[in-house]
């Protein structure tokens, strides 16, 4: 088994490097998740129809922007190392995040806010009670999305020096040692799959069985 | 609780539109007042503006003289029942929680919301058991409106705006959503304002009809004087061309039934000899055959019982018939009547126990008198 020979010779070292992609993946991707709701939420408060169209369009068209790009803006902007690594997988992130959300609290059927409005809720209660329940599955999507995305991508930000399974990688590139490479990528593929995994048993929790119901139809 | 509209106007576009022109008019204490107009007349407008849902832009509205001003608007709203134009059930919630909303927003007791929603749904005629913890999308179109209604009644509102409820419903189930909210109505004596643009339901529904065009009132008068007595061509045009046939669908089947009639209980009459015993000794050709606590069974006559042997099951000989509820309007008699070829036709309760018969002549007698008052 010439492929896995770098692979169970370096258990340790790659164990580290899983651990530390793990980080940057986790502390990136949850502010992203954060603040990618937020904006969301504020940008399609009643009212504000022109503004929440406007985050769809520009998060819309940025979902296309190529990752290298985003990590080499930020490395002109920031240098290298964790944190600049950081802030570009949070950027990266931030864009599913905010269009899913925003476009899921957009597409809430009105009916169902008219209803919400002329029964007596407040706006939080309407938000609370009625938009994010029912966007649960627009908003986990896009979650689910920038997961999976920001843990491919991190293991490109070791080129600005994040460390991590790309690290690992990319040194296996350069000495075209077959076994090397895989060694970096089976785990980012793994730790990708699990965390997918996770996350859309998370989701199955939280949504409404009359949500399932419905999306079945 | 009394509604008031006084000179009351929605314009949009910077005044160049008038959605609502300067409406002025009293909606009474527990009555149920129809708006009725063309699509675009300002119906929901109206509606809308009643909760606040849609600003007016000048006059005003008046609960029992207060102005609508002086309330709180999400308290007005928790205690006017609503029920918009599409439904609008919430579809992650159960069809339980859907009917709890306001209750819950005013903070009942949860073994009061729970009572209350049993309550509800016998009202409009679903099993609680059944149907309490179904979703939305487990509904058909008509649960999912008699859900809607009884979602409006939850918090026993004084009144209840009901923009088409029926509208998305196919003609048959719509008639009997309309029977069973007769029913609901007579029990609970709400002020209801009902939007429809459905002629025949604003005049087997409505106590008063208000007849809008253009953000106008045509014509604002009880039911049966707007069927009398049209104000105008646009009136008559609406009402269409059959008034008198118009007229019966005001009158109910609750009135015009005859409940002394001969009935045969097969829980006592058992054999086809002491059946034809019976209804020789009344001189009767048939009789009407009822079970268990007078379920209907259906019919029987003489002529298919004397070919039968005396010994035999009566119940062998019952033939089947098609019935009538109370609620249901002389319009629906008549055609059940003619569809199923019957000169009389029982009329039966929700639980089909037989309250009495309808009698075809009846029906024609009651649509001269219409026709004499049209002249
Ligand atoms: N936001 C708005 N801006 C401009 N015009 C409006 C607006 N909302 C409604 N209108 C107009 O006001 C008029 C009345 O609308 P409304 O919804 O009250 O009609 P309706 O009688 O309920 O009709 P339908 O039977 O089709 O439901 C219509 O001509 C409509 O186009
Ligand atoms: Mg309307």
């Amino acid at each position: 088994m010439e492929l896995f020979s770098y692979f169970f010779e370096n258990i340790p070292y790659i164990l580290e490097k899983t651990w530390q992609h793990f980080y940057l993946f986790l502390i990136s991707w949850s502010i992203a998740v954060v603040t990618g709701v937020f904006i969301g939420i504020i940008s399609t408060r009643p009212g504000k129809e022109k503004i929440g169209r406007t985050v769809l369009a520009v998060t819309g068209a940025t979902q296309a922007v190529p990752s290298t790009a985003v990590i080499a803006l930020v490395f002109i902007f920031m240098g290298i190392g964790a944190l600049p690594a950081m802030f570009a997988l949070f950027i990266y992130s931030l864009v599913p995040v905010t269009f899913n959300t925003a476009s899921g609290l957009m597409n809430v059927s009105p009916d169902m806010k008219e209803a919400a409005m002329g029964m007596g809720m407040t706006k939080n209660q309407i938000l609370f009670k009625v938009e994010l329940p029912t966007s649960i599955p627009a908003i986990a999507s896009g979650i689910r999305t920038a997961a999976v995305i920001n843990i491919g991508t991190a293991a490109i930000a070791a080129i600005i020096g994040a460390g991590g399974l790309g690290e690992i990688i990319f040194i296996g590139l350069r000495l075209m040692d077959v076994s090397r490479i895989f060694a970096g990528a089976l785990p980012v593929a793994v730790l990708a799959l699990v965390v997918d995994a996770l996350l859309a048993l998370l989701e199955k929790a939280i949504m409404s069985d009359g949500l399932k119901l419905s999306k079945e139809n | 609780m009394q509604i008031r509209l006084k000179n009351l106007t929605k314009k949009y576009d910077n005044g160049a539109f008038k959605a609502v022109d300067n409406i002025s008019l009293t909606f009474d204490e527990s009555k149920l007042t129809v708006l009725i107009g063309p699509s675009g007349c300002g119906k929901t407008t109206t509606l809308k503006m009643i909760n606040r849902l849609i600003e007016r832009t000048g006059g005003d509205i008046l609960f029992d003289e207060k102005s609508i001003d002086e309330m709180d608007r999400i308290n007005l709203r928790r205690k006017i029942g609503y029920a918009i134009q599409n439904i609008g059930l919430f579809i992650h919630m159960s069809v339980f929680d859907n009917i709890a909303v306001v209750p819950r927003l005013l903070k009942w007791p949860e073994q009061k919301i729970k009572d209350r929603v049993e309550e509800l749904l016998e009202l409009v005629n679903l099993d609680p058991e059944l149907h309490m913890y179904k979703y939305p999308a487990q509904l058909s179109g008509g649960q999912k409106q008699r859900i809607g209604v009884a979602r409006s009644l939850a918090a026993d509102p004084d009144v209840i705006l009901m923009d088409e409820p029926f509208g998305a419903i196919d003609p048959i189930n719509r008639e009997k959503l309309q029977d069973a909210f007769i029913e609901i109505q007579e029990k609970i004596k709400k002020t209801i304002i009902f939007v429809t643009h459905d002629i025949r339901e604003a005049i087997k529904l409505g106590d008063k009809i208000v007849i809008m065009n253009n953000g106008h009132i045509v014509q604002y008068d009880d039911t049966i004087n707007v069927v009398n007595q049209p104000e105008n061509e646009f009136v008559e045009s609406l009402l269409g061309s059959d008034r008198a046939l118009k007229g019966l669908e005001m009158l109910s089947v609750k009135d015009n039934y005859i409940k002394d009639f001969v009935s045969i209980n097969a829980e006592e009459v058992k054999t086809v000899g002491t059946a034809l015993e019976y209804l020789q000794k009344k001189e009767k050709s048939y009789a009407y055959v009822v079970g268990k606590k007078g379920i209907l069974l259906g019919y029987c006559t003489t002529k298919r019982l004397q070919k039968k042997d005396k010994h035999d099951d009566l119940i062998e000989s019952v033939i089947k018939t098609e019935s009538i509820q109370p609620y249901s309007n002389l319009m629906e008699a008549i055609i059940t009547m003619v569809e199923a070829g019957l000169t009389s036709c029982p009329v039966v309760n929700s639980k089909d126990q037989l309250l009495g018969i309808i009698r075809f002549k009846t029906l024609v007698d009651i649509m001269g008198s219409f026709e004499k008052s049209e002249e």
